[in-house]
């Protein structure tokens, strides 16, 4: 997909966190202190606990919720800035959107286009081809017509990665992508974000699915309402990391990592 | 007989009302399908009745009572935005004390001073009597929210599904919530003309209700909700005639009927269809 809102000032990080607080109107702070760079052309997995503010720091980023102190810069510029310039793409947690709405699955990808079209808002050429490229990409060109909300769980989040792709964003936020889908459609958003890395996209992703973030994530982030590590994976990944970010709560999968790290000819026994 | 039917139109006030509630009945159908779907229908019930002690000011001054009923719904906006972002109120509630406390500063008002507009009248409405520059004001806050909707309809459906992708693509969401707001001021006071304010909030939900059963695509209910609220507005008008009853009651109970239809046989959310689809399962 073209990026034509590449602009020569778009070097250096894309997104940078710094310093920031986020404290909601109950008294709430949801995070605290939390730094983080991410550089263009790269992954980086967002973990922690329920609770920890995975949520809140993407909608800090994405500009949705003012920073009680700190700033967030996309491109080195204000948030509101590239919000303008139309390069932020956010993927919502299911539970963000009301699935009731009258709106057909097309009707949704097509919103990620709003903001490139006229006055009167109607779909160019170009508008149309983008929607029905993004919808085949994520494989769901024959619900174009169903209501969104007669959709399988795996189904409402291609929906929304079809929306975002639709968008040509060059930084793309998402929450939860992989909550409640198979191993098929997981393996599908990955395969997508894969490629848009490598077309150039900084991608930020709150996941849950531990085992396969070394497999497409070229950085980690992990919060519990202040930052506990953020780095490379293969420096930040590490046992003594999740179990600072998990605390007792880890259970299957991290324990096989630890198990393996620790004693890495396990893997050739029986 | 058809000499009984025409009668009415050969009455000014008559022809008058009809059109006039018409096209109340339209652009409230219109926005209720926008508030229906944000979640507003308490909100429209509260700008309703928050609008009543600026109506009454500006009969007292002689100013249009548009702008009136205009400057007090924002006040009452305000009200509530303020005081729901500091304290932990629930917003419910927070629009409870602010819509009371504005409809009982109306009726004060309006009992101060009776004699220019009668607490009947804001109370259920007056079309059969309403005066021609009334009218005019009217029609002219109908056309235009109705230009108003036809031209901006894609970017307010856009803020009352995912305020947050609006944001994302650059849009001032805080104009289209203001835009929204002040609309509902605007047609809340055309429909308490019409109605009165006990029933605006039938004229603000009803239709855009009945539409949303009958379709599941927004820009299909576009279409239904105006088609619904502005004949029956119209035939509440037409049938007020022969039967000597308040219009705005008839309007509402006309609409509540439309929308029992639908409720019972509408193609996919319908009672009947419902009913069928449980069948099914069960006999498969
Ligand atoms: N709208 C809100 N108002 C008040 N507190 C909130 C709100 N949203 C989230 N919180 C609180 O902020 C903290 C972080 O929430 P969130 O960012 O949603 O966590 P996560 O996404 O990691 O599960 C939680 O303690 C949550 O209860
Ligand atoms: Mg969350």
């Amino acid at each position: 997909m073209s990026r034509h809102n590449e602009r020569p000032s778009d070097s250096g990080p894309a997104i940078v966190v710094d310093k920031v607080s986020v404290r909601y109107a109950s008294g709430q702070w949801a995070l605290e202190n939390v730094s983080l760079t991410l550089e263009s052309s790269s992954i980086c997995a967002l973990l922690g606990i329920n609770g920890s503010g995975k949520s809140t720091l993407c909608k800090a980023i994405m500009g949705f919720l003012p920073p009680a102190s700190g700033r967030v810069a996309i491109f080195k510029h204000a948030v509101r800035h590239a919000q303008r310039r139309n390069i932020m793409a956010y993927v919502p947690q299911v539970e963000e959107i009301d699935w009731d709405f009258p709106v057909s699955v097309y009707d949704v990808v097509m919103m990620g286009r709003q903001g490139r079209m006229g006055f009167l808002r109607i779909p160019a050429r170009a508008d149309r081809v983008a929607v029905e490229t993004s919808l085949a990409r994520v494989g769901i060109a024959d619900l174009a017509k169903r209501q969104i909300g007669a959709l399988s769980g795996g189904q409402k989040k291609r929906v929304f990665l079809a929306r975002a792709l639709a968008q040509e964003s060059r930084i793309m936020v998402l929450d939860e992508p992989f909550t409640g889908v198979d191993a098929t459609t997981e393996n599908a958003i990955i395969d997508i974000l894969k490629q848009l890395r490598d077309e150039g996209m900084t991608i930020l992703v709150v996941t849950h699915n531990l085992s396969v973030v070394p497999e497409y994530c070229d950085t980690v982030a992990m919060i519990n309402r202040n930052l506990i590590a953020f780095g490379k994976t293969e420096h930040v990944f590490t046992p003594a990391n999740l179990a600072q970010a998990f605390g007792g709560v880890l259970r299957q999968f991290p324990l096989d990592l630890l198990a393996q790290e620790r004693e890495p000819v396990q893997e050739h026994l029986p | 007989m058809i000499d009984t039917l025409l009668m009415p139109f050969s009455y000014g006030f008559m022809a008058r009302s009809i059109w006039v509630g018409g096209s109340v009945g339209v652009v409230c159908a219109l926005l209720s399908c926008f508030i229906i779907l944000k979640g507003w229908s308490l909100l429209g019930d509260a700008l309703s009745h928050a609008v009543v002690p600026g109506v009454a000011i500006a009969y007292w001054l002689g100013l249009p009572f548009v702008l009136g009923a205009f400057v007090s719904g924002l006040l009452a906006v305000l009200g509530i935005g303020v005081v729901r972002g500091n304290s932990a109120l629930k917003g419910d509630a927070v629009i409870g004390v602010v819509f009371t406390a504005f409809f009982a500063l109306g009726f004060l008002l309006i009992s101060l001073n009776p004699s220019t507009i009668s607490l009947t009248t804001i109370l259920f409405g007056n079309l059969l009597g309403i005066s021609s520059g009334d009218a005019w004001q009217l029609v002219a806050i109908a056309g235009g929210c109705i230009v108003i909707i036809a031209l901006r309809w894609k970017d307010l459906l856009l803020y009352c599904f995912d305020e947050q992708h609006a944001r994302a693509l650059g849009f001032n969401v805080r104009y289209l919530n203001i835009l929204l707001l002040a609309m509902m001021s605007l047609t809340a006071v055309a429909a308490l003309q019409t109605v009165g304010a006990i029933l605006v909030i039938a004229m603000l939900i009803t239709p855009g209700a009945t539409a949303y059963l009958l379709t599941d695509r927004f820009g299909h209910m576009l279409w239904i909700a105006p088609l619904v609220g502005g004949l029956t507005a119209m035939t509440g008008a037409y049938l007020s005639f022969f039967f000597d009853t308040s219009v705005g009651g008839l309007i509402v109970v006309l609409q509540t009927l439309v929308f029992l239809i639908a409720f019972m046989l509408a193609p996919r959310h319908g009672l009947l269809a419902h009913r069928r689809r449980w069948q099914q399962e069960a006999s498969s």
